[in-house]
């Protein structure tokens, strides 16, 4: 029936991530720096009506001493209650219509279309005129300064996209297509995770956003579309034996080899992301082997079985094959 | 027979009249919605809504004149023999006063209705797209 | 009937109210002779009388019922409450291993359904049961064996719900259910939430169907619509948010049960379903939902008001604006939850609009209420203390509502702990503290005099207050530094641990305050002394109740000429007490209340009102069983269960309902003579079943929505080419059914004229005929093979739902020509034949509409 796992907590504090790379408050794209205003102007005018309408409460239940005009009384009801909200509502509801277009923009060239999977991230690039796909996974890579859409959907359950630092979230389905675009003005490394509920795992679907300067990212996206490294080294190329032998080709792809398994994540440059399980760990060698050792107990009825029979030396060789794929 | 469909009719029907101006929020907000969706999806090609803007601003100026008629009418029954214009309604227990309770009432949703489908109509004079 | 003392009525010459009314002042200061009065009283107490022993259970009287609904609904309070500490313990540090994501994920799921389900909407249905007889000078709500039937339903699907945690099958999907993760979801934990809450819902619908009823037909004579409490006015709206809020829902529980139990794929988007559609009905529930929680809540506060200001409200009737607007405002919004779908901008903007429009009316609330405590006397006391916190702490809850209506910012906060802070800042301030005040400050009327304590209910204010701030507003900043909702752990990096830990200890803060609450409430009282009647000095109706208590609700039914009848008619307590209004007695020992017009009040006729009994728990048992076995796929008992409801409702009809009098009037004092009997919209079960079936329709309306929802969302619906419905036999099935509508519609008619053999003759044609347009029905689309695509499914959905209608209008039928042959309805007699001719209006509406989409639509569509 259910599956239940512990977490080795142990390797739970390595989860990658510093304050404010997944927040509101600190941006990096030009949807973001607009909806911050907002949140900003808005805070001010809940705070000056908050404090207006309890400080109105607590006069009159307590320093009510003479007894006021009834007529005034129903002035108030009038102004308070249908003049100034009217008013208030008004601007703040044509401001907001007018900044969601923008945020539907067109992008400039680049799509980016994401597939949401149990629990981690489908990356396809397609550049302007590009008929195949650029195919990676569980990161995403933008160019600053100019818009790239984002084309989103999913495979069996609903998920939802967002990088807080770069925009707004926008849901992915199966059988319906979303669409969003960002405008990164900033180059950095920011967090994004899944925000609609989608089973057990839900807390352990996140990804990197990297925003990098246009020619840079034309750089990655030319080698990200070549095929792997070959492995470098005598535990490397162990590594690589393994990851043959225990059939892990069935489900993932190392372009140029003979691993085409479209099932898991592509781990064609593995080595090269910045975290390890769709967001939930530094890629490090021991977190490597960590996850093939133990999937189940770190993402909770994670569909990779756990590799847990497989001996230390060839685990270490695996994920050493593995952190060399740049 | 007659007589007892009347205590449905006058009594049903009374209580309703006030809430006719939120009825026709509520279809002027149906009718909104549906002719995005349908014109959106179905009708348009590319996504641009001149067409659809056209259709909408027609039918919010009817919603609003028949909003305005409900409110004027309210506001005779409210002020029925000159009462009324500080916002009370005095005496309480007699069919009058009850009748203008219910055309103040009648008053007050019109003006909320009106402000309500003014509201509704912004996203299509602001939004000129199916994205 | 021979021997008949009165006139002879017959079917078109039937009794009327005779006597004079309004009553003169002369009339209502005549003194009663003591002895009389005692003799009254003692037939009273007889006919009032609460049984004893295991038999208590049987009680059906409204202070019963509605006290066992709110404790039920505070028990499984706490227990959702329980689940959010064992929540939060898990949150309070990164990484923890308190729960594992599947046992997380189900107390979330369990915490909101049952704080909605379980608590909040009950919660509002078992105080008005408890109060609005009271407000309204009734006896007892208009038909107390439904309120008790949907008491136990509640508690059935309550505990069997809520036990699913603790055999870990709890649902584990998130309370709004979205498929398809759960329609994907292996184990019973999304059926025991379908089903469940399904059966929840219905016991909701029953209790809102009383409630209108209640506030429409019995009232007090005189209490026009203008003089009603403002209490009654929230009720009425409440009542008709839930007609049209709570049908979408049963409508999207039986699709979406439809593909769990039999592979209907609704929700599946590799066959033609589109998951959307599950979000639409859902939501528009779902986001009335949250003000018919709201708007009885503030309804409390607008009770407690003007007592503590000492004086009637200003502005009553924007009040009245207030909650007509609100509720009607309130259908606009539910996509307001669905601003990141990627809908068109436009249609989003609607939305957005439409809740930034709901602020206006629900501001207006609180400045009536500022206003009214601006020109009154305020008297410090325990219940304002709640509402004043209940008041800072909803409008910060509504102030980020408005920032959340505005859809680009939602789109950056939506699904993070800013919503969570959100809502329960709405919830709380909105829902817990004024019932909370209302529970301070009704609490000497439910027990007679007796008080709760000041200096715990201080404590219990500050700590929840206290705790409250705490736990929820550094949420709103959590939220902002990007932590989603719904996780069951976050890493250490993200810097969140102090945000949470903050939230957890105060957490148990807020617990503490619930916790010296509820001793407060249930500790013994039994030394109070002082009994007072009217402790707050309050001006309605209810504070003129019994002390020491008396089973039968009210003495005698006053007359009323005012807002606030304790202030403003001063001798009407003492003529209460000794008994010189309205139906001060019971003639034949039953059970009576007065049914008044809807407007103006005026007295109508006596209704009798049910007793105690057995029937309605086994009724609701066997209810429960229908709804509960299908949860293990096990259909022949749930079947059986079924039909034994449908006995026991059916004998529970047949003995109590619509009974003929043993006199066709009766004197109800002040010299008015009243029928003791009513048929169609005269009577209240008229109107009950006229407001069922109006919620019934909006279900149907939902199913047929979904229809235009798939052709919207897909280019090929219906699928080209794909087979339909038979067309000769949708329009044979169509024919059918208006013949058997018209022959119960002529039945009515003659049967009126004493042409009693014909009718019965029409009825038992009607009958034959529903069955063979039912027969009609289900051939035309036994081809079809739903588990294929959408558009078959859909059309099996409205045909398996037409006919359920078909076989209860039938039963309905066949029930009224079984009556006819017992004798048991007559000419003069015959409500049962006019509410089944009203249940056949909508039945009939429902049969051509489904022809019309199964046989013509998809030509049209194509």
């Amino acid at each position: 029936m259910r599956v239940r796992s512990r977490l080795p907590f142990a390797l739970l504090p390595g989860l990658p991530g510093c304050t404010g790379r997944q927040s509101v408050l600190d941006t990096a794209g030009t949807d973001a720096h607009t909806l911050l205003t907002m949140f900003w102007v808005m805070l001010a005018g809940l705070v000056v009506i908050w404090v207006a309408v309890n400080g109105m409460m607590l006069v009159f239940r307590h320093l009510s001493p003479r007894r006021h005009d009834e007529a005034l009384a129903r002035k108030m009801i009038v102004g308070g209650g249908i003049m100034l909200p009217t008013v208030v509502i008004s601007a703040l509801l044509a401001w907001g219509l007018s900044v969601m277009p923008d945020q539907r923009a067109p992008g400039d060239g680049l799509r980016v279309e994401v597939i949401g999977e149990q629990w981690w991230w489908r990356v396809h690039y397609w550049p302007e005129g590009a008929e195949a796909p650029v195919v990676s996974a569980n990161e995403g890579r933008l160019p600053g300064g100019l818009r790239t859409e984002f084309d989103l959907h999913s495979d069996k359950v609903i998920h939802s996209f967002w990088v807080p630092a770069l925009g707004g979230k926008m849901d992915m389905f199966p059988g319906r297509r979303t669409m969003m675009s960002l405008h990164p003005d900033e180059a950095g490394v920011f967090r994004g995770q899944c925000a609609e509920f989608c089973g057990a795992s839900h807390a352990l679907m996140a990804f990197e956003t990297v925003t990098m300067p246009p020619e840079d990212f034309a750089a990655w996206l030319e080698h990200e579309a070549g095929p792997a490294v070959p492995p470098e080294g005598e535990v490397a190329e162990r590594g690589a034996v393994v990851f043959a032998e225990q059939g892990c080709g069935a489900c993932h792809a190392v372009r140029g080899t003979a691993a085409q398994g479209q099932v898991g994540p592509d781990l064609t440059h593995v080595g090269s992301r910045h975290s390890l399980g769709a967001g939930i760990l530094e890629p490090t060698v021991e977190n490597f082997a960590a996850w093939i050792d133990h999937t189940g107990d770190l993402k909770p009825e994670v569909e990779m079985p756990a590799y847990d029979d497989l001996p230390g030396d060839d685990l270490t060789a695996l994920a050493t094959f593995l952190m060399g794929l740049k | 027979m007659s007589d007892r469909k009347e205590e449905f009719r006058t009594g049903v029907g009374s209580l309703m009249k006030i809430t006719l101006a939120p009825w026709i929020w509520a279809f002027h907000f149906v009718i909104c919605y549906g002719a995005t969706a349908v014109w959106c999806a179905r009708l348009t090609e590319g996504g641009d809504t001149d067409t659809l803007q056209i259709a909408l601003i027609a039918v919010t100026v009817v919603a609003l004149a028949c909003i305005a008629a409900c409110g004027i009418v309210g506001k005779r029954v409210w002020t029925r023999g000159g009462f009324g214009e500080d916002g009370e309604i005095p005496g309480i227990d007699d069919e009058e006063s009850r009748t203008r309770f219910l055309g103040h009432a009648t008053v007050l949703l019109s003006i909320v209705s009106a402000i309500g489908v003014v509201f509704v109509i912004l996203p299509v004079l602001m939004i000129g797209t199916c994205r | 009937m021979s021997n008949d003392p009165f006139p002879p009525f017959t079917g078109t010459h039937r009794p009327r109210p005779e006597g004079p009314f309004p009553p003169t002042e002369e009339m209502l200061s005549e003194p009663v002779n003591p002895e009389e009065q005692a003799a009254r009283e003692a037939r009273l107490r007889e006919a009032w009388k609460e049984p004893t022993g295991i038999a208590y259970w049987t009680a059906v009287n409204n202070d019963k019922v509605g006290a066992w609904y709110s404790l039920t609904a505070l028990f499984f309070m706490l227990c959702a409450g329980v689940l959010a500490l064992l929540m939060r313990i898990q949150l309070a540090v990164p990484g923890n291993d308190f729960l594992d994501a599947d046992r997380y994920n189900q107390f979330f799921t369990m915490h909101g359904s049952a704080m909605m389900f379980l608590f909040a909407v009950p919660m509002f249905e078992a105080i008005s049961i408890l109060v609005l007889p009271a407000f309204l000078g009734a006896r007892d709500m208009p038909f107390p064996r439904l309120s008790a039937y949907g008491y136990w339903c509640f508690l059935i699907g309550g505990i069997f719900v809520l036990g699913s945690v603790l055999f870990d099958v709890a649902p584990r999907g998130g309370w709004f259910m979205y498929p398809p993760l759960t329609t994907r979801d292996q184990g019973i934990g999304s059926d025991i939430w379908l089903l469940g809450l399904s059966f929840i819902e219905v016991a909701s619908i029953a209790a809102a169907v009383e409630l209108i009823v209640g506030v429409l037909k019995c009232r007090p004579p005189g209490m026009r619509v203008n003089l009603m409490p403002l209490y009654a006015w929230y009720v009425l709206v409440v009542g008709g948010m839930i007609l049209f809020a709570f049908p979408p829902l049963i409508a999207g529980d039986f699709l979406f049960e439809m593909e769990r139990s039999f592979d209907w794929p609704f929700f599946d988007p590799t066959r033609g379903g589109d998951p959307m559609l599950w979000q639409h009905l859902f939501w528009i529930f779902g986001h009335p939902e949250v003000y018919i929680i709201f708007l009885p809540s503030i309804a409390i506060a607008a009770m407690v008001i003007p007592t503590v200001a000492q004086r009637p409200i200003v502005g009553y009737s924007w009040i009245v604006l207030s909650a007509v607007g609100v509720g009607f405002l309130s259908f606009g919004l539910w996509v307001h939850h669905m601003f990141t779908t990627g809908l068109p901008n436009i249609s989003l903007g609607f939305f957005s609009a439409a809740s930034e429009a709901v602020v206006i009316p629900t501001g207006i609330q609180i400045f009536v209420f500022a206003a009214t405590l601006m020109v009154g006397k305020v008297q410090k006391s325990l219940p304002m203390l709640w509402i004043a916190g209940a008041l800072a702490i909803f409008v910060l809850g509504g102030l980020t509502g408005v920032m959340l209506a505005i859809a680009p910012f939602n789109w950056a906060v939506h699904d993070t702990y800013f919503i969570v802070a959100h809502l329960h800042y709405t919830l709380f301030g909105g829902m817990i503290f004024p019932v909370m005040a209302g529970v301070y400050y009704f609490y000497p009327f439910f027990r007679k005099g007796k008080m709760m304590s000041v200096t715990l209910g201080r404590w219990a204010f500050w700590l929840i207050f206290i705790g409250f701030n705490a736990a929820f507003l550094p949420m709103h900043y959590t939220g902002l530094m990007g932590m989603p909702r719904r996780v069951f752990t976050y890493g250490a990096g993200m810097d969140w641990g102090w945000l949470n830990m903050l939230s957890t200890v105060a957490s148990f803060v807020i617990a503490a305050g619930f916790a010296v609450f509820v001793w407060d409430l249930i500790r013994p009282k039994r030394d109070m002394e002082g009994r007072q009647r009217n402790p707050w000095n309050a001006g309605t109706l209810e504070w003129s109740h019994d002390v020491p208590e008396e089973n039968w609700g009210v003495r005698c039914i006053p007359f009323i000429t005012s807002r606030y009848p304790l202030w403003q008619q001063p001798k009407l307590i003492e003529r209460m007490d000794s008994g010189r209004f309205y139906l001060p007695d019971t003639e034949f020992g039953h059970r009576e209340t007065l049914v008044t017009s809807v407007l103006d009040a005026r007295p109508l006729h006596i209704q009798r009102v049910t007793g105690p009994a057995w029937i309605t728990i086994l009724a609701a048992a066997f209810t429960g069983g229908a709804f509960i076995f299908p949860t293990f796929h096990w259909y022949p008992p749930a079947i059986v269960c079924g039909a034994f409801a449908i006995v026991c409702v059916l004998y529970w009809l047949w003995t109590t309902t619509a009974q003929i009098p043993d006199a066709p009037t009766g004197d109800v004092g002040l010299g008015l003579r009243l029928p003791r009997y009513a048929a169609g919209p005269d009577a209240p079960g008229w109107w009950a079943v006229w407001i069922t079936m109006l919620g019934d329709a909006t279900a149907f309306a939902s199913l047929v929505f979904g229809f235009f929802f798939y052709w919207t969302a897909s280019t090929d619906f219906p699928p080209a080419g794909a087979p339909g419905a038979d067309g000769a036999l949708t329009a044979a099935t169509a024919v059918l059914l208006a013949l058997s509508w018209g022959a119960t519609r002529v039945a009515r008619g003659i049967h009126r004229h004493d042409r009693i053999r014909a009718a019965q003759g029409l009825m038992a044609a009607a009958v034959l005929l529903t069955a063979l347009g039912g027969t009609t029905l289900v051939l035309a689309v036994i081809d079809l093979q739903p588990t294929t695509h959408v558009y078959p499914a859909l059309v099996c959905a409205l045909v398996v739902w037409l006919a359920a209608h078909l076989f209860l209008g039938g039963v309905g039928q066949a029930y009224c020509l079984a009556r006819s042959l017992a004798g048991r309805m007559t000419p003069l007699y015959d409500a049962d034949l006019c509410n089944v001719t009203l249940m056949w209006h909508f039945i009939a509406l429902q049969a051509l509409v489904t022809c019309a989409v199964i046989g013509l639509l998809p030509g049209w569509m194509a």
